[in-house]
């Protein structure tokens, strides 16, 4: 670090009166927002699927269009993402800019390898002859699973990306050379995030997939 | 704001980046790049009041226009569609461009004042709400001019009325600039509320802790939290909105497998709460008034502040009393009955503590005395009428006639815009430096308090008698005449003790009649008395040290080892940092891309198609995304000032 | 940042493992959530629990470990769960109260077999059994010695049983809740309908007396009770 940037931190980093950085209070407190904003989308979801179960007369079964290989594969990706996360940020306290870059590198990956997975998802389910699930229809019949599936699940790949956005931009100043342990707070920041990103997922997987084999 | 005592001085840090595209105005900005590009809380919450007060005039207008229709039976002032727009409009208005403002103006301003800070904890973000707003209330009366004009659709926008099966107007746009605006607007009130909390969390002065916070800046972040977990829920209710109306998802389509009943369960989970957030700031002001002119401190500082947070957490729990009428089963209409009555304990706690405040003090009756007074009196009144509905088989003569409007204007207009203004009278004299004048002051109470009675006292009864809400006008032989004519002269006089009262608070920055203020005219308790008025740009020239509650109060009256101390005097000057182009310019994106999302559709002329075109969309998007990256990136940069060791 | 560090690096290091150990955590209860859809080897409520504890014990492993909240100062877990609690009541209390689904509490049929009896008190309405006939009481009246169509009042002859085609049948039903209530019987040769919508909708209560061309018993019978979008039948 050179001097001036070493006085910078003093001079600019403020004490707080219960000693948690600012960003960090911020971060916290908009992930307590964001559960109410993903508890909503499910709670939809879930109301929903109780109470509209039947399409044209039938039991919605949504078995035939779901491919719960490539979501549980997903879901693993975005296991394996969290992973790398936590060590990103475990590396850079330690000030191993070189680790840093790498598992930022590895979380942006798999971070898109996920949203390829929720594209291909969607272009396909859309399009499985016999079985579409569209936006407002289930196999041509007007239907609302769609519409919360897509919604909720999109909603988190939208989160997704921002993430994946947000490392990347990280991943390419740590090639400026300015990237130091000042910056901890900030990847910190970007892990807890992401780390968000991929609880919401923990629970979206069993609640919206899973359980649809359940029964 | 400059005094002669500050030096410039370079900045002695690197800045991540030097743009040369939008550099950092430095501290010798002036005229309208000064506020275009503040990021000063003081002058961010005087742009916050003044909107506000502008949407005030304009709402009102709406109110009066409403009010001349029903002068008689079958008038036609208004057509049917624009009595509803009418009614849409100044309710939305009325709460998220006046009342919210209005209360957000007053958190910018005093909070940080009152806990020692000297800016908020995110100061660029601060400006960005700011910004945010201003494009919010622009997107919401652009509506007028658009097919199928604003909407008319209620405040509260029910489905499936706001399906576009149902529109009055083929191509109705109405509901979709209402619902982009409201989305605007949330995320500007998102992200203050989050700088709000992180401030009065994490910047207090040294010595003050929490329970030493004055009951404001309590509020202030009671309802912060409130915002912050109460908007979500309507952010997803309107995209699921906004949906149904554009790709034909089916979330409140009751043919096709939707139930429109989510979207009041959605809207209200959200509404309850926010008429929370529109009434705390004033119980706020008032907390504050009412020790300073009672000559006494707040009685039960701890219950006052308790029963805060407990109504702003049980808020979350009653929000079904909104729809006691649409047969939700016993179970769950009882249960939201008996906690909505709950919930009226602490609300009279607080009342109690009001009343044990004044007495056995002096009590001076100047004007923000006068309106304090005025709200607890007439916020009671709401109060009353609001335990009578949460009684469901009462409610179930209520809903939906004048009774509920009476009931809501009087803890609205009563409560939390009587508790504005106050503060308006209380506080000005910190802000301009100037006396308001008491005697127009005193007026404007009186016009305001006889209107306001006189519009709407009278509507308990129609509501009683039968009269129903929104109804663009009503037939001879059910005697709704004469109390209607009797409320509407009553509206007009209260317009014009609002627009006086108006017309004082924006002409107290320029009118050289005004008396100095001095320091701390009213003779007042908190930290922000003891600052010179106006306040320097600084804020505090030295970071005090707190020693107790009330402390201007325990400075002037109180025994030595509760006089507060200061932070020893720094070489260094207290830091400024510069202002920023980025929070206007990532505004002006994130209005782009509202503006772009609403007019992304056109139908292709020869197949009838739908065609989607987001170009504008994503331009305003990556203008709002450049700016916050390129304010990440601006670096702290800043100037020192240097006040003089005696100056505050 | 964190809090605490004499040795950050230290730290840092020793929670590697934690965080290592923690993934391998989540993929194998990940795993098992999978197979046990796979392997269906019980019952849908039964799945669903399990389903829930694995997503509990996940989402808070992550929280905890890799969102640091361990090691952190109290206030961060106290903003996070400040959200997540409302969030969690929210969803409960909708789903509650959005959920209705109708419940057959009682549903019988039972054919009306009483044998005419001498010297009995009979209201209009009251059916009886007679050497193979069924016979419904016209009027008000207290039985003679012996069964006759006709009795004498004010010494008028009055009809007092009319002869009915068909067994009567009791059929009564209670049901939670309902919007539409649909009973009908299962035997061709024995032909019954009747449809209607309940008001008041939750406590549903009703009986009815029916002549059927054969004798039934409750298994011949279908209720079904349409509430929301629910239907429930008693078989």
């Amino acid at each position: 670090m050179s001097e001036a940037s070493a006085h910078a931190l003093e001079h600019h980093e403020p004490e707080t009166s219960t000693g948690i950085p600012n960003k960090k209070v911020l971060m916290w407190a908009f992930l307590g927002s964001d559960c109410m904003f993903f508890g909503t989308l499910i709670s939809t979801h879930l109301i929903y699927r109780k109470i509209s179960a039947t399409v044209g007369g039938n039991t919605l079964d949504v078995r035939d269009i779901f491919d719960i290989e490539l979501t549980s594969f997903s879901t693993f990706i975005l296991l394996a993402s969290s992973l790398f996360m936590a060590l990103a940020v475990s590396a850079i306290h330690k000030g191993n800019l070189s680790s840093t870059r790498w598992m930022l590198f590895g979380t942006i990956i798999f971070g898109a390898i996920f949203l390829a997975c929720q594209v291909y998802e969607f272009t396909h389910f859309v399009h499985v002859p016999g079985n579409e699930l569209t936006l407002s229809s289930y196999r041509g019949e007007p239907h609302v699973f769609g519409s919360t599936f897509y919604v909720l699940t999109g909603t988190h790949g939208t989160h997704v990306a921002i993430g994946v956005f947000w490392l990347i931009g990280w991943f390419v100043y740590s090639f400026t050379g300015k990237m130091s342990t000042a910056d901890a707070l900030d990847i910190e920041c970007c892990g807890l995030y992401w780390h968000f990103v991929d609880i919401v997922w923990i629970l979206i997987f069993p609640v919206v997939y899973l359980m649809e084999y359940a029964f | 704001m400059a005094t002669e005592s500050i030096k410039y001085l370079t900045p002695e840090t690197e800045t991540k980046l030097k743009s040369k595209a939008f550099p950092r105005p430095h501290q010798n900005t002036s005229g309208i790049v000064n506020w275009l590009t503040t990021i000063d809380h003081k002058k961010i919450g005087v742009m916050y009041g003044l909107a506000a007060l502008f949407f005030l005039i304009l709402g009102g207008v709406e109110a009066l226009l409403i009010r001349s229709q029903l002068w008689n039976h079958n008038m036609e002032v208004l057509s049917n569609r624009e009595y509803n727009q009418m009614f849409t409009m100044h309710g939305t208005t009325m709460v998220f461009l006046v009342i919210m403002p209005l209360s957000a103006a007053f958190f910018n301003f005093i909070m940080p004042l009152q806990i020692g800070a000297r800016d908020v904890a995110f100061p660029r973000m601060n400006t960005l709400s700011l910004w945010c707003f201003i494009a919010g209330g622009i997107t919401l009366n652009l509506s007028w001019f658009f097919t199928g004009g604003s909407p008319a659709i209620g405040w509260f926008g029910y489905a499936p009325l706001t399906d576009t099966r149902f529109a009055e107007v083929i191509g109705d746009m109405g509901p979709d600039f209402w619902i982009f605006s409201l989305q605007i607007l949330g995320l500007a009130s998102l992200l203050a509320s989050f700088n709000f909390i992180t401030t009065i969390i994490n910047m207090r002065a040294p010595g003050m802790t929490m329970m030493r916070l004055p009951v404001f800046t309590w509020m202030t972040l009671i309802v912060s939290f409130l915002i912050i977990l109460a908007f979500p829920a309507i952010t997803i209710a309107l995209v699921e909105l906004m949906f149904d109306r554009t790709y034909g998802t089916n979330f409140y389509d009751f043919l096709e497998g939707g139930k429109p009943h989510l979207w009041q369960h959605l809207f209200w989970i959200f509404g309850h709460p926010e008429v929370y957030i529109l009434i705390l700031p004033a119980m706020g002001i008032v907390s504050e008034i009412i020790p300073v002119f009672s000559r006494k401190p707040l009685f039960g500082y701890g219950l006052i502040v308790f029963s805060g947070a407990i109504i702003g957490f049980m808020g979350f729990a009653v929000w079904s009393h909104h729809m006691f009428t649409t047969g939700m089963g016993i179970v769950a209409t009882s249960a939201f009955s008996i906690l909505t009555m709950l919930i009226a304990i602490p609300t009279g706690i607080k009342i109690f503590n009001w009343i044990g405040t004044m007495w056995g003090g002096r009590i001076r009756f100047e004007t923000p005395m006068l309106f304090a007074l005025g709200f607890i009196t007439m916020f009671m009144v709401g109060g009353f009428t609001g335990i009578m509905h949460s009684s469901v088989p009462i409610d179930a003569q209520h809903q939906d006639s004048y009774f509920v409007v009476a009931h809501f204007h009087y803890v609205l207009i009563g409560g939390a815009l009587f508790g504005l203004f106050a503060g308006f009278y209380f506080w000005l004299p910190k802000l301009t430096g100037k006396m308001l004048n008491e005697k127009l002051g005193k007026f404007v109470f009186t016009l305001m308090f006889i209107g306001f009675n006189v519009t709407f006292f009278p509507m308990h009864y129609l509501g009683m008698i039968g009269q129903p809400r929104r109804t663009h006008s009503y037939n001879e032989g059910h005697g709704f005449e004469t109390w209607n004519q009797i409320a509407t002269i009553g509206a007009f006089i209260l317009g014009v003790g609002i627009l006086i009262g108006v017309y004082q608070f924006v002409t107290a920055f320029f009118n050289k009649k005004l008396k100095d203020a001095g320091k701390n005219p009213w003779d007042a308790r908190t930290l922000e008395w003891t600052l010179s008025s106006p306040v320097k740009e600084y804020n505090f020239a030295r970071t005090p040290i707190i020693k107790s509650r009330d402390q201007a109060w325990e400075n002037n009256y109180g025994p030595k080892e509760n006089h507060s101390d200061k932070v020893p005097l720094d070489d260094h000057g207290v830091h400024m940092p510069d202002r920023s182009w980025y929070p206007l310019v990532s505004g002006l994106g994130f209005l782009g891309l509202v503006l772009g999302l609403l007019f992304h559709q056109s139908v292709d002329a020869n197949t009838g198609e739908i065609l989607r075109d987001y170009t504008y969309a994503i331009a305003g998007g990556s203008i709002a995304i450049f700016g916050i990256i390129m304010w990440s990136l601006e670096g702290p940069a800043g100037y020192h000032l240097f006040p003089k060791e005696t100056e505050e | 940042m964190s809090g605490h560090s004499e040795d950050p690096v230290l730290e840092e290091s020793k929670r590697f493992f934690t965080f290592f150990n923690l993934s391998m955590l989540l993929v194998a209860i990940t795993g098992i959530e999978i197979v046990i859809i796979y392997v269906r080897a019980f019952d849908g409520p039964v799945i669903i629990t399990v389903l829930s504890i694995c997503s509990v014990i996940k989402f808070v492993g992550v929280m905890t470990w890799f969102m640091h909240l361990r090691w952190d100062k109290i206030l961060n877990t106290v903003l996070f769960l400040m959200g997540l609690v409302i969030a969690v009541f929210t969803f409960f209390a909708v789903m509650y109260m959005l959920d209705n689904p109708p419940e057959v509490k009682e549903f019988s049929v039972t054919p009306l077999e009483q044998d005419w009896e001498a010297k009995t008190e009979y209201v209009k309405g009251d059916y009886t059994k007679h050497n193979d006939s069924y016979y419904v009481a016209e009027i008000a009246h207290q039985s003679g010695d012996t069964f006759s169509t006709q009795i004498m009042l004010d010494n008028e002859p009055v009809n007092s049983w009319k002869k009915v085609e068909g067994i009567p049948h009791q059929i009564s039903w209670k049901v939670s809740t309902g919007d539409m209530i649909e009973i009908n019987s299962l035997k061709p040769g024995n032909p019954f309908f009747h449809q209607y919508h309940p008001y008041p909708e939750d406590n549903i209560e009703g009986s009815k007396i029916s002549l059927l061309a054969e004798s039934a018993s409750t298994e011949d019978f279908r209720i079904k009770v349409r509430s929301e979008a629910f239907w429930v039948e008693n078989q």
